[in-house]
C-alpha cells in the first residue's frame, strides 16, 4: 500500500513538473509560426516564423527552419499583426482628463490622469490593442503633454511619460469665461505664444516646441483648422501630426508631400460617405494615415471597425493595417519600439483568426514583450478546427 | 536721289513696319496661353463708358484686350451672349460671411430659426433678472427697448453658450481686440461664397462682426477658384463701431447687478461706454507708445497695444460703423481726436450728414438699401430714419460711395441693390462704378480690379440682359480668366 502510495506521489509529482514546462512554452515562446503574419509594409505574408528573444523580435525565418523546436508556438490559419496602437484613448482616465482653465497649458501631463490599475486596460488587451496614447482633453488652446503606455501591467509599461505636446483649434476651445471665444482669438493667441516662444520667453516646453526638441499633435475641428495649422506652425518644425475626421477631402492638396501624419477617426456606421472616405482619399494621395478607435469611450472594437469602414470607403488593406499599428506607432513617436514586426521591435503580437481587417476575425491571443497577456482559449480550438 | 524718291521709300518702309504691328498682333496664341474671349451686346467698362458690340480677349487670366474690332485668335474658347452684356465682377466691400453655415445645428421650427437669427435670448428666460426674480414689469419688456425698471435686456442673464455665440465669429473676451483677423475665423470652404459667386460678387472685403468696439482687422477674398488663390490680402482695415452694436451684438454686455459677474460684466453699455472704451484704448496706446505705464479700467491687452499703436502710426486703415446721425458725428469727433481718416460703414442717416462728409473726404460704404431693415438692424431701433434714396443724396453729394449688401444674397444681393439704386433716379453708369471700381479703388486694388480694361485681372460677369435689371442674372461668371459660374446650360 505505501509504495503504492509512493508511486502515485511520485507520478503525481512529474506530473505537476511536466505541466509548467508545457504552460511557459506558450506563456514566452521562442518563435510563434502562424498561417500569415502582418509585414512592415501592411501586406500579409504566409509561411514565416517570427523568431523572439529576450522580449523583442529578434528575426523573421521561413517557417520550415523552425519547425518543431522547443518553445515554438503554433497557430494554424491565424494572422500575427503586431499589438494594435490606439491614438485617441482615455484608459484609466475616464472624465479625468478634462480642464479648461487655462487656454495655454504646456506642463499639464495626462500621465498624472490615469489610474494604471483599472480594469479596461484588460478589456483593451483583449482586444488586441497592447499601446495606447492617453491625450489631455483637447479643450484648451494648448492642452498639454500626452503620455504613451502599453496595456500590460508592468512596471516598464510607460513608453513615453511626456508624449506629445497636444495643441487644439476649434469650437471646443472656445469659452464664455475665458480667452480665446472665437477662431480669430484662438489663433491671434496661438501666434503670439509661439512669438515668444521663439523669442526665448514663457513656458520651457512652448520654447522646445518650437526649436523641434518636442512633438505636437495638432486637433482640428474642420478643414479650416487644417489650413490654420499648417499656415501658423509652418516655421515650427511642425505640425508632425494633425487629427482631423471630416468631409473637406481637399485638405489633401494642403497636406500631399509635407511628411505630416494624419490621425483620422473614429469611424462609426452612421457617418456620412464623404467622412468615412476621408482615410482613404488621404492615403491615395500618399499622405501617412493613422487610425484612431476611442477605447474605451468608443467601445472595445472602435479601432478594427474604423480600419473596416475605412477600407470599405476606398483605403488600401495594406495602408488600413499600417494605420492601426506602425503609422500609429510614428504619430506617437515610439516607432522604434513597437508598431511593426522587425528585428529589434517590442514583441508586442496579436494572434487573429483571419485578416484583423475582417469584423469576423476574433483575438485569438495577444503578447506583449514576448509573454502572452491574453489567450482565448476556446477560440483557438474552433480556429483551429476551421 | 531727290527727296521725293527718299519720301517714298521712307513711307513704304512705315507701311511695311506697320503691317508687320498688324500681323504681331494678331497673332494667333502662343502654345501654353489660356484664351478666352467674350462677347456680347455692350461691354460696361465701369467707369461711366459703355462699348458696344464688343469683344473681350482675356489671356492668361488678365484681360488682354477691349473693344468692338479686336483681333480674335482662332483657337481660343468662346463665350457669347449676344443680348446680353458684360461688366465686371463684383466688389462687395463691406460682406458678412455667416460662419455657422457648416456649423449649424439641423434647422428646426421656423420661430426658432428667426430667434437664432435675431439674437434672441432663450424665449423661457428672457424676462428673468440674474438673480432669478422676475420683473414686475416683465410685461411691458419689449425688443429693442430698455426696461426703465430692471434694465432689461442689459442685466439678464446670458446662456453662457446659447445661440448668441454661434453666430458671431469675432473674438469676444474683450471690447478691443484689434490683433485678432478675421481670416483666422473665415471657413474658405463656406457656402455662403458659392451664394455671392452666383450673385456676381467676385472680390469681397469680410467685416467683423460689429460687436467689438475696435474688432479685427477684415480680409480680402476672392469668392472662388483655386485655394490657393484665394486671399487678395490677410489684414486689411480695422472696423471700429460707434453704434449699439457694440454692446448689444453677440454676448450683450450687462452691468454687475448683485454678485452676478460674467465675462461679459463689462463696458460699454451705453453709447457713452462705447465712446470711453474707444478713447482709454487709443490713449493707453499712446501712453505705450511713449514709454508711460498703462492702467485703469479697461486696459487692452499688450498685444492690442501694439495693434492700436499700428494704427495710430496710419499703417493700418480705419472703418467706423454707425447708423445714426449721432454716431456718425461720434466718428468724425473721435477720428479728429486722434488723426485717424476714416471709411464710414453702413451710414444709414448719412443724408443727415453730407456737410461733414464732403469737406472731410470721407468715404462711405453705404447699404444695404432697404424699406424695412432687414436682419438684426430692425431690433437695433436706429433704422427708423432710413430713407430709400440715401445712396443718391451720398452720389448727388460728391462723396465717395461704394454699395454694399452686407449679409444679404441671392435675390437680396449686391445685384438686387445695385437695382435698387437705380430706382431712385439714378443711371447704370453711375451705379455700376459703386459696385466696382469704387470699392476696388477704396480696398486699394484699383489697379487690378473694377473696370474692363486691358491689362486688369479678368473677374467679369456676362448677363443675359442689362446688368442689373429684373429679368437679367449673371449667366457667367469669370474669377481671373476661371469660369466659377455657368448657368447657360440649364
Amino acid at each position: 500500500m505505501r509504495r503504492l502510495r509512493i508511486r502515485v506521489y511520485a507520478l503525481a509529482a512529474l506530473v505537476c513538473c511536466g505541466l509548467p514546462l508545457s504552460a511557459s512554452r506558450a506563456q514566452s515562446p521562442s518563435a510563434i509560426v502562424a498561417g500569415r503574419y502582418v509585414a512592415p509594409d501592411g501586406t500579409l505574408v504566409s509561411g514565416k516564423a517570427i523568431v523572439l528573444s529576450d522580449g523583442r523580435v529578434s528575426g523573421i525565418k521561413p517557417g520550415g527552419e523552425v519547425g518543431e523546436a522547443t518553445g515554438v508556438v503554433h497557430y494554424p490559419n491565424a494572422v500575427v499583426m503586431p499589438g494594435l496602437i490606439d491614438l485617441r484613448s482615455t484608459l484609466g482616465s475616464v472624465g479625468a482628463t478634462v480642464t479648461s482653465k487655462k487656454a495655454v497649458d504646456p506642463d499639464i501631463c495626462a500621465f498624472d490622469a490615469v489610474d494604471w490599475g483599472h480594469r479596461d486596460f484588460a478589456i483593451a488587451r483583449s482586444a488586441g490593442i497592447t499601446t495606447v496614447l492617453i491625450v489631455p482633453s483637447p479643450v484648451n488652446l494648448v492642452a498639454g503633454r500626452a503620455v504613451v503606455a502599453k496595456t500590460v501591467d508592468s512596471d516598464s509599461r510607460v513608453l513615453r511619460r511626456e508624449g506629445p505636446m497636444v495643441l487644439s483649434l476649434g469650437p471646443a476651445v472656445w469659452r464664455y469665461d475665458r480667452e480665446p471665444t472665437s477662431r480669430s482669438g484662438s489663433l491671434a493667441m496661438l501666434r503670439s505664444v509661439l512669438d515668444a516662444a521663439r523669442r526665448g520667453e514663457g513656458p520651457p516646453r512652448m520654447q522646445a516646441l518650437v526649436k523641434g526638441g518636442l512633438d505636437s499633435m495638432v486637433y482640428c475641428a474642420e478643414a479650416m483648422d487644417v489650413d490654420a495649422a499648417l499656415r501658423v506652425m509652418a516655421d515650427v518644425a511642425g505640425p508632425n501630426v494633425l487629427v482631423y475626421t471630416g468631409a473637406d477631402l481637399d485638405v489633401a492638396d494642403e497636406l500631399a508631400g509635407r511628411g505630416t501624419i494624419v490621425v483620422v477617426g473614429p469611424y462609426t456606421f452612421d457617418m456620412r460617405p464623404r467622412v468615412l472616405a476621408l482615410a482613404g482619399a488621404l492615403s491615395k494621395r500618399d499622405i501617412p494615415v493613422a487610425l484612431a478607435g476611442g477605447i474605451p469611450e468608443m467601445g472595445r472594437d472602435s479601432l478594427r471597425m474604423t480600419a473596416a469602414l475605412a477600407v470599405r470607403y476606398g483605403m488600401d488593406p495594406a495602408a488600413a493595417r499600417r494605420a492601426i499599428t506602425s503609422v500609429a506607432a510614428q504619430a506617437a513617436g515610439v516607432a522604434g519600439r513597437v508598431g511593426s514586426i522587425a528585428p529589434g521591435r517590442d514583441a508586442d503580437l496579436v494572434i487573429f483568426s483571419d485578416d484583423p481587417l475582417r469584423l469576423d476575425a476574433r483575438v485569438l491571443a495577444v503578447y506583449e514583450g514576448g509573454v502572452r497577456v491574453y489567450a482565448d482559449q476556446e477560440a483557438m480550438r474552433s480556429a483551429s478546427r476551421g | 536721289m531727290n527727296e521725293k524718291a527718299n519720301l517714298g521709300s521712307w513711307s513704304i518702309t512705315l507701311l511695311a513696319a506697320g503691317c508687320l504691328l498688324t500681323m504681331f498682333s494678331a497673332a494667333p496664341a502662343s502654345a501654353g496661353d489660356d484664351v478666352v474671349v467674350l462677347k456680347a451686346g455692350v461691354v460696361h467698362v465701369g467707369d461711366g463708358r459703355a462699348i458696344e458690340h464688343a469683344v473681350v480677349v482675356v489671356r492668361n487670366g488678365r484681360i488682354a484686350a477691349v473693344g468692338p474690332d479686336v483681333p480674335v485668335p482662332g483657337d481660343a474658347r468662346v463665350i457669347e451672349m449676344a443680348e446680353g452684356s458684360i461688366t465686371p465682377g463684383l466688389v462687395e466691400a463691406n460682406a458678412w460671411v455667416d460662419p455657422t453655415d457648416l456649423l449649424a445645428p439641423p434647422p428646426a421650427d421656423a420661430y426658432t430659426i428667426l430667434n437664432r437669427f435675431l439674437h434672441h435670448h432663450d424665449p423661457g428666460h428672457r424676462d428673468m433678472t440674474c438673480c432669478g426674480s422676475r420683473c414686475p414689469r416683465a410685461y411691458l419688456h419689449e425688443a429693442g427697448k430698455k426696461c426703465p425698471i430692471c434694465g432689461w435686456p442689459d442685466t439678464a442673464p446670458r446662456m453662457a453658450v446659447g445661440t448668441n455665440v454661434g453666430r458671431v465669429a469675432v473674438e469676444q473676451s474683450s471690447e478691443v481686440v484689434p490683433e485678432t483677423r478675421v481670416l483666422d475665423g473665415l471657413n474658405l470652404r463656406s457656402p455662403d461664397f458659392g451664394r455671392l459667386a452666383r450673385g456676381g460678387v467676385t472680390t469681397a472685403f469680410v467685416a467683423p462682426d460689429t460687436a467689438a468696439v475696435i474688432g479685427a482687422r477684415g480680409a480680402i477674398v476672392r469668392t472662388a477658384g483655386p485655394m490657393s488663390q484665394r486671399v487678395v490680402r490677410e489684414a486689411d482695415a480695422v472696423q471700429a463701431v460707434m453704434s449699439s452694436d457694440a454692446f448689444r451684438r453677440g454676448q450683450n454686455n450687462n452691468l454687475p447687478m448683485r454678485h452676478f459677474v460674467t465675462f461679459n460684466t463689462r463696458r460699454p453699455v451705453s453709447r457713452m461706454g462705447v465712446d470711453w472704451v474707444f478713447r482709454k484704448a487709443m490713449y493707453d496706446a499712446q501712453r505705450a507708445g511713449k514709454g508711460l505705464p498703462v492702467s485703469g479700467a479697461d486696459t487692452p491687452s499688450p498685444a492690442a497695444l501694439a495693434a492700436l499703436r499700428e494704427i495710430l502710426s496710419g499703417a493700418v486703415p480705419v472703418r467706423m460703423h454707425a447708423r445714426t446721425q449721432n454716431d456718425i458725428l461720434s466718428a468724425f469727433r473721435l477720428s479728429r481726436e486722434f488723426g485717424l481718416p476714416f471709411t464710414l460703414v453702413e451710414g444709414t442717416e448719412a443724408y443727415r450728414c453730407l456737410d461733414q462728409l464732403v469737406s472731410g473726404h470721407v468715404p462711405v460704404v453705404f447699404g444695404p438699401i432697404y424699406v424695412d431693415a432687414p436682419g438684426y438692424r430692425v431690433y437695433t431701433g436706429e433704422t427708423d430714419h432710413n430713407r430709400v434714396n440715401t445712396f443718391k443724396a451720398l452720389l448727388g453729394a460728391g462723396v465717395t460711395t461704394a454699395l454694399s449688401a452686407h449679409e444679404l444674397r441671392d435675390e437680396d444681393g449686391l445685384a438686387r441693390q445695385a437695382l435698387y439704386a437705380m430706382r431712385s433716379g439714378l443711371k447704370l453708369e453711375q451705379v455700376l462704378p459703386a459696385v466696382t471700381a469704387t470699392p476696388a479703388k477704396l480696398l486699394g486694388l484699383g489697379d487690378e480690379l473694377g473696370t474692363v480694361e486691358s491689362g486688369k485681372r479678368a473677374d467679369l460677369i456676362v448677363w443675359n440682359g442689362e446688368p442689373f435689371a429684373a429679368t437679367s442674372t449673371p449667366e457667367v461668371v469669370m474669377i481671373g480668366g476661371e469660369v466659377v459660374v455657368d448657368r447657360r446650360h440649364g
